[in-house]
């Protein structure tokens, strides 16, 4: 269940945010030729900046399961490993609350950002879009820390259930 | 000190302690970013900051460097582009004693102006490199230092992830530095190869049992070398002369090596997956460090702690450079134990500040402080690069790879003094930049 839901991540976040990246390569480079033709792009940069945000999303939560997030691994380390176990816990639970509340009040901002109109101002791509976009990529970097969090906890067991056992004569 | 200020220490406190416990720096940043912001202001006003400064972040134009420059990284990474460096730079210095450790240093500055990452080039070198060396009879010490050491400049010549996170939180241009990171990053691939010299003259049981043939004709070598060699004149070449921005030279770059990694038919559907999820990755903990570090910067101002740090220091009346030195040793030091960026990030927003009020140029600033995130990587206990070395030479105890990296250390420490004595090292291209 756990390594699906990891796949599901993996994959969708991977489709989505690798289809953004070529898009952005490809566009990046098109509005470079065309410039040099006196023929640039209209809202080239715009929808630079929308791809951007679109590889953002998908990438923390990649990041994140994969285990890639930056952590100082040392001093937790050499604590008893009923204690690390905690530390890691709550570490876990911070980081997995924090990025549901950006998640949560990102959405919130999206009706603002609709209200208001809020809109870029070549292409008008509305702004109100972009922060679900973004709200999307929080919730799931969010769950990305409990599914990382569940598969470091499996594998520690799994590894002292194998210390506890002994390896086979 | 004012309650504000003493708010700004907790704050660091706090964030030190998070980091500590082994929550991940980005996260630890944002935490105590939207919790201090929140006393510091309101509760609300640290909501705006911390949603307006995620958005941004996420739809900064030039933040599209990262997410390119690493695949392009990659890309050149399975396209087999670091083999043909390496018999390349081979041919090149191979007929120098010690020249498959000066090849690696040569290849590995090669591979880093098609990577900005360090670690990718350690790795990838690694890979390419230590088996041969292995097989030469090379000694630990001298062939995983090289590796590890040379992998450094990933993060100094350009493309480099370093700049690109130091020009957003400072400001600057990403153009500019990357051109002001290319003569310190061929004064310091020099500094390496005469480090080798020096360790073949006084340990020559460090080189083995002789050199070996040379892998190719120079010609032919560096014949095959040549689209890398046309890669990276299209992307720094396009960004020196103003015929592309840094984003445009970056989608290029991407684009080119993507070709030619189809054109040798190093690409399969398996290999570009993993390239794309790689490429995802990377840019991923990069944006989770450059959200915290949005959210912590404007908590820091607020607290009034720069200002405070710039005017005792100031009021101290200490020697500008005196200065520098004190922060500089504060950074070695403390790259001991922090990771690089995390580092970077962390300490700009007091330091930024100082460096400027003494008058040094920030793009110079830049320069120095890549620098000194590059002896981090190679400093015990946390010296990533010597950790990812370990994993292509597993064979090698972790003590003797950090004990290999010591007098490249030395080099780069010679290249800072350098950089301070003769600035216009880094500036020269920068200001003669069309």
């Amino acid at each position: 269940m756990i390594e699906a839901l990891r796949r599901v991540i993996l994959w969708v976040a991977g489709l989505i945010g690798g289809a953004a990246v070529l898009a952005l390569m490809l566009l990046t480079l098109a509005d470079a030729v065309m410039r040099t033709l006196g023929r640039p792009i209209l809202g080239a940069n715009e929808i630079t900046e929308v791809l951007l945000l679109v590889v953002v999303a998908a990438a923390i939560p990649i990041s994140i399961v994969s285990g890639k997030a930056i952590a100082i691994e040392g001093p937790v380390a050499r604590l008893p490993s009923r204690i690390a176990g905690v530390i890691v816990f709550l570490g876990m639970l911070l980081s997995a609350a924090l990025m549901a509340f950006l998640a949560y009040h990102s959405f919130r901002t999206s009706a603002d950002a609709r209200d208001f109109g809020e809109r870029s101002a070549i292409l008008h791509i509305p702004h109100d879009v972009l922060y679900v976009a973004l709200s999307v990529g929080a919730g799931s970097a969010a769950l990305a820390f409990v599914l990382y969090w569940l598969i470091e906890r499996s594998a520690d067991d799994h590894g002292a259930e194998t210390s506890e056992t002994g390896p086979d004569p | 000190m004012t309650p504000d200020e003493w708010i700004g220490v907790a704050g660091f406190a706090a964030l030190m302690g998070l980091i500590v416990l082994r929550v991940p720096v980005g996260i630890a940043m944002l935490s105590v970013g939207l919790a201090g912001t929140a006393v510091l202001n309101t509760p609300v006003a640290a909501i705006y900051t911390m949603t307006g400064q995620t958005f941004e972040i996420g739809t900064l134009y030039s933040l599209a460097v990262l997410p390119l420059f690493i695949l392009m990284g990659n890309l050149a990474s399975v396209g087999g582009l670091s083999r043909d460096l390496y018999d390349a730079a081979h041919s090149l210095v191979g007929n120098f004693r010690g020249g498959l450790a000066s090849a690696t240093i040569v290849g590995c500055a090669g591979f880093a102006a098609l990577s900005g990452s360090s670690i990718a080039s350690a790795v990838t070198m690694g890979r390419v490199a230590y088996p041969e060396m292995k097989r030469r009879g090379y000694g630990d010490r001298l062939s995983t230092g090289a590796i590890a050491a040379g992998g450094t400049l990933g993060i100094l010549l350009p493309p480099s992830t370093g700049f690109v996170l130091y020009a957003i939180l400072t400001e600057e241009s990403i153009g500019q530095l990357f051109m002001a990171g290319v003569l310190p990053g061929l004064l310091l691939t020099g500094l390496f190869l005469v480090v080798i010299a020096i360790v073949v003259r006084l340990v020559p049981s460090e080189v083995g049992d002789g050199e070996v043939a040379l892998p190719d004709s120079l010609a032919r070598a560096m014949w095959r070398a040549l689209p890398i060699v046309f890669v990276v004149a299209i992307t720094i070449g396009g960004i020196y002369f103003g015929l592309l921005t840094p984003v445009e030279a970056a989608g290029a770059g991407a684009f080119l090596t993507l070709l030619f990694a189809l054109g040798r038919r190093k690409l399969s559907v398996t290999s570009f997956a993993r390239v794309v999820i790689a490429t995802l990755e990377t840019t991923g903990l990069c944006f989770v460090i450059l959200v915290g570090a949005m959210v912590f910067a404007p908590f820091v101002a607020l607290s009034g702690l720069p200002s405070l740090v710039s005017t005792q220091i100031i009021a101290a009346g200490f020697d500008a450079y005196l200065t520098l030195a004190l922060i500089l040793v504060v950074y070695a030091i403390l790259g001991m134990v922090i990771e690089g960026l995390s580092l970077m990030v962390i300490t700009l927003p007091i330091v930024f500040p100082v460096i400027v009020q003494l008058g040094f140029d920030p793009i110079w600033f830049g320069v120095i402080m890549v620098l000194v995130l590059e002896m981090g990587l190679i400093s015990p206990p946390v010296g990533v690069n010597c950790f990812v070395v370990k994993s292509v030479a597993t064979d090698v105890p972790l003590s003797r790879i950090f004990a290999g990296v010591l007098p490249f250390w030395g080099a780069m420490i010679v290249c800072i003094v350098l950089l301070v004595f003769f600035p216009q090292i880094a500036l020269l291209l920068p200001t003669a930049m069309f």
